[in-house]
């Protein structure tokens, strides 16, 4: 063959791109797949008083107990308060500045109360006490459990499904929004904008889709939350409502161009077929051309899904980050690519929250890619 | 009264000019051939009859053109009411990508007036004017796509009749067809002279002989000659004509 | 006959959709014109040229206007020869469809790939991994990565629109392949890939979510000396500045003046870019 080194350069570059997706769904689910077989509190050891009648529980009992939204009775142990002891809390019980000594005389004295719950690293652990065994669930855990609190101590809570349903509520509101507008925009840009303004509009839907998203997110924040808390009388104005409005704004440009070409790639006998059956502009755009573009509007759809559940910065900054379940769009509300920028830079490498993320990232991962993949599926094969 | 006359109309693109000065006029229940070479304005002129030139940039005209009597291109003329009255097939079959029903009900529904039991009915009725009912009665909500090219293309004529029109538009029906289904059309054509008035292009003048009554030749946006089918091929009073006609240009 | 009447309906379709296109671009002005109405009167020579003070509180963004553009340069010369590359062997070399057809469709999916799991990749492979660290190097791989797939549709689009008729010409002459690819098809299409790429960069200059573990530190007024170092950068900058200031009020007029900043520059690319490609079309008619 000819053509030689050169081409073989230029073969190389393409196929980078192989080992990019290869790479980034390699290390992706290298660090996230470890979060489903470990547990976030292997280097502790769970006891309770040797009277105690408790020898196991669940991670969720143990931090309703240490919540104190459940008490020992509630999972039949002794008619005693809850006393947590683990290493966030144990400043409570030793003065600032204690020396090892002191705070492990401490622990000894605090392990004598009948309801006390000890969470600590083996060296710390007092003698006398009974060990108590907490399950943890694994993938259950992550993709069950309603609750959003990975850095809670001593068990933390890893839910995926506030997060997934903060990102519904965007995606939705985002979609409600981009898609009827975007066909309008479309729409206007074929059949009614004037020649000479052509350009110049299509110049203005690039500068829009080039905006950074944290400029967008910035002007959400200092103008659109305010409006949001005034209009809807909030105690605060970053919702889901909010996130969602400015998402599907950002969005319109790519769905307003990927419709804009799919009717001026209608052919022009077929437009002339209901013009000359007596049909008037209207008719001929929602009845023909609209039906006729149904698969390139279903692709558009898809492809502004994904691009509004993967956007970051502007849900960061306006949907107010809460990760509990919203039972309405007013509410605060967290996402997942959102939670990744927050919590990833905080989280150290290899430690259990570090894994929880990944996994995140890869949830988050396939979902685009099933977006973007159905997108590819449902094209318009002619076009 | 004329069922269409043209007063010397001229039109223009631009600055080019598609049509000069042309008069011509048709008796009802007859059928038009336009012949010439590609270019000449025997298109222009087929589209000037149902307004479909209003859309291309630049269209500009002069004369007067009647249907019926009435100046179709006075201000006062709705065109979207003209073309529900002068139906149109083009060169290419252009069937909707919805279902054959819902092909031919497209320009019924248009109207908002009638009841689904009476869209039925003229669906009916124009798919057997179209001779496309026995082939189609079975599966009506099968897509129009699916259908032959010389079964679109009638699809396309019963879609046209549905909405009743007087005068039929064709714009070389049977280019893009096989000859067996161009003969249906022609038969079609022959039918349907009965009870509309019909205008065709066609650059196939066997065609034009089989299927008209008058033929009118265009050259060069001229109409240089206009007259009865049966003298027009036999007996030609212009050289250019005679010279299309055998064949030595175009 | 019945007469012309006005379609009330029709008109107000047509209303609709205008409003709703002007209102979005309407919109766009509004966020333009509010940050350059309010970051205006904070931009000067000094806070441009001079680093942070007393927390980030005062002074200037000098530090991360540098450190964005040291980390944008980084990943448009590598993504801009990566990515014209491989467009160039999509358009000109590639003999084997099924390749072909399998790179473009990697290329459609992964420009659909969320812009924060392309910086948990960065983390992961350049931070971690290869031990890079937060550093300008990571970040600007990050980004190349992130910027491949319009670089590599940008580049196949510039080589395919090259008349067939001057590769042949030149094939014709006795030239190989790759001298008609380097002598005839690269000079004609240069200017649609160098439009490409100052589209890519207006791009990556405001991208946050991938230098937030890459690259990006949160406080650092120094100047960086190499390119293993961190560095703060504009977009990263404006979102501390909002988000975590100790008192959010009083850092605002910095962070008016650190989205003009980065609006600015990012329009100037995006603009050129729309400029030079509205030139091409006049010229080429394509």
């Amino acid at each position: 063959m000819r053509g030689g080194v050169g081409k073989r350069i230029l073969q190389a570059a393409a196929l980078t791109t192989f080992l990019v997706l290869f790479g980034l769904t390699g290390f992706l689910f290298r660090e996230g797949l470890p979060a489903l077989y470990k547990s976030p509190y292997e280097e502790l050891r769970f006891a309770v008083h040797p009277e105690n009648p408790i020898s196991q529980l669940d991670a969720g009992q143990v931090r309703a107990l240490v919540r104190r939204e459940k008490k020992w009775k509630d999972f039949g142990g002794p008619d005693t308060a809850v006393v947590a002891v683990h290493l966030a809390n144990i400043d409570r019980y030793v003065t600032a500045g204690a020396s090892l000594h002191q705070i492990q005389s401490t622990i000894d004295s605090l392990a004598r109360l009948r309801g006390v719950l000890l969470a600590l690293p083996p060296n710390l652990l007092p003698k006398h006490t009974k060990p108590l065994v907490v399950h943890w669930k694994g993938w259950k855990e992550i993709f069950f459990s309603t609750q959003w609190s990975p850095t809670y101590e001593p068990v933390p809570a890893v839910g995926f499904l506030p997060l997934l349903m903060g990102s519904l509520w965007v995606s939705v509101i985002g979609l409600l929004v981009v898609v009827p507008l975007g066909i309008a925009m479309a729409v206007y840009a074929v059949e009614f904008l004037p020649k000479t303004l052509y350009y110049p509009v299509k110049i203005l839907w690039e500068l829009m889709a080039g905006l950074p998203s944290v400029i967008i997110g910035f002007w959400g924040l200092v103008v659109v939350v305010p409006w949001i808390q005034k209009v809807f009388k909030l105690s605060a104005g970053e919702t889901a409502l909010t996130a969602g409005l400015l998402l599907g704004w950002m969005t319109l440009p790519l769905m307003a161009s990927l419709v804009e070409e799919a009717l001026r790639a209608i052919p022009r006998l077929l437009e002339e077929s209901s013009y000359g059956l007596g049909a008037t502009q209207w008719q001929t755009i929602l009845r023909l051309k609209l039906p006729y573009i149904l698969p390139s509007i279903a692709t558009a759809t898809l492809l502004a899904a994904g691009r509004i559940l993967g956007e970051t910065m502007v849900v960061l900054m306006v949907s107010g980050n809460s990760p509990v379940i919203a039972w309405t769009p007013l509410k605060p509300v967290r996402a997942l690519p959102a939670t990744l920028a927050a919590e990833l830079g905080e989280a150290p490498v290899g430690s259990y929250h570090y894994h929880t993320l990944f996994l995140l990232g890869v949830v988050l991962f396939l979902l685009t890619l099933l977006l973007n993949v159905s997108a590819y599926l449902v094209r318009p094969r002619h076009a | 009264m004329y069922k269409v006359e043209a007063r010397s109309v001229s039109v223009w693109y631009g600055s080019y000019k598609a049509l000069d000065d042309v008069s011509l006029s048709l008796e009802r229940n007859q059928v038009l051939a336009l012949i010439g070479p590609s270019g000449c304005g025997k298109s222009t002129f087929l589209r000037l009859l149902n307004r479909m030139n209003d859309y291309i940039e630049g269209f500009r005209m002069e004369g007067k053109l009647l249907i019926d009597g009435e100046d179709i291109y006075s201000p006062e003329v709705d065109p979207v009411h003209l073309r529900r009255r002068v139906g149109m097939v083009f060169q290419k079959p252009t069937p909707f990508p919805f279902s054959i029903y819902e092909n031919v009900a497209y320009g019924l529904r248009l109207q908002n007036r009638l009841k689904e039991s009476q869209i039925r009915e003229r669906v009916e009725q124009a798919l057997r004017q179209a001779a496309l009912w026995d082939e189609v009665k079975d599966n009506l909500k099968k897509s129009a796509l699916a259908l032959s090219g010389g079964q679109q293309q009638r699809l396309c004529i019963a879609r046209a009749l549905a909405v009743r029109p007087s005068l039929l538009l064709m714009d070389e029906p049977t280019s893009a067809l096989d000859p067996i289904s161009t003969a249906k059309i022609e038969e079609l054509i022959h039918e349907l002279r009965q009870n509309y008035t019909i205008v065709i292009v066609t650059h196939n003048m066997q065609q034009a002989a089989r299927v008209s009554d008058m033929t009118a030749f265009f050259y060069m946006g001229r109409l240089i000659e206009y007259g009865r089918t049966k003298d027009f091929f036999t007996n030609p009073k212009h050289p250019e004509t005679l010279r299309y006609i055998t064949g030595r240009f175009g | 006959m019945p007469k012309v009447r006005k379609r009330w309906g029709e008109l107000l379709a047509t209303l609709l959709v205008s409003v709703v296109s002007w209102g979005a671009i309407l919109v766009l002005g509004g966020v333009v014109g509010f940050i350059a109405y309010k970051g205006a009167s904070v931009i000067g020579w000094s806070f441009l040229t001079e680093p942070m003070r007393e927390g980030m509180r005062k002074g200037g963004i000098a530090p991360a206007i540098v450190g964005s553009l040291w980390v944008t340069a980084v990943a448009v010369i590598v993504g801009g020869f990566i990515g014209t590359a491989a467009g160039a062997y999509l358009s000109e070399f590639a003999t084997n469809r099924r390749l072909k057809r399998a790179i473009e469709f990697l290329v459609t999916t992964l420009a659909g790939i969320p812009s924060v799991v392309y910086g948990l990749f960065g983390l992961a492979l350049f931070v971690v991994a290869l031990g890079l660290g937060a550093s300008i190097l990571a970040g600007g791989l990050t980004l190349a990565l992130l910027s491949l797939p319009l670089l590599i549709r940008n580049a196949q689009e510039a080589f395919s629109a090259v008349p067939a008729s001057l590769k042949e010409a030149s094939l014709g002459l006795g030239a190989s392949e790759m001298q008609t690819f380097l002598r005839i098809t690269l000079p004609i299409a240069l200017p649609r890939v160098l439009t490409g790429l100052v589209l890519a960069t207006g791009r990556v200059l405001g991208e946050t979510a991938p230098i937030l573990f890459t690259v990006a530190a949160y406080y650092l007024p120094t100047y960086p000396r190499s390119l293993f170092e961190p560095t703060m950068l504009l977009p990263y900058h404006l979102y501390v500045l909002i988000t975590s200031g100790v008192n959010v009020k009083e850092t605002y007029p910095m962070a008016f003046g650190t989205a003009l900043t980065l609006l600015m520059m990012s329009l100037a690319f995006t603009l050129t870019a729309a400029y030079l490609r509205f030139r091409l079309k006049l010229k080429y008619r394509v």
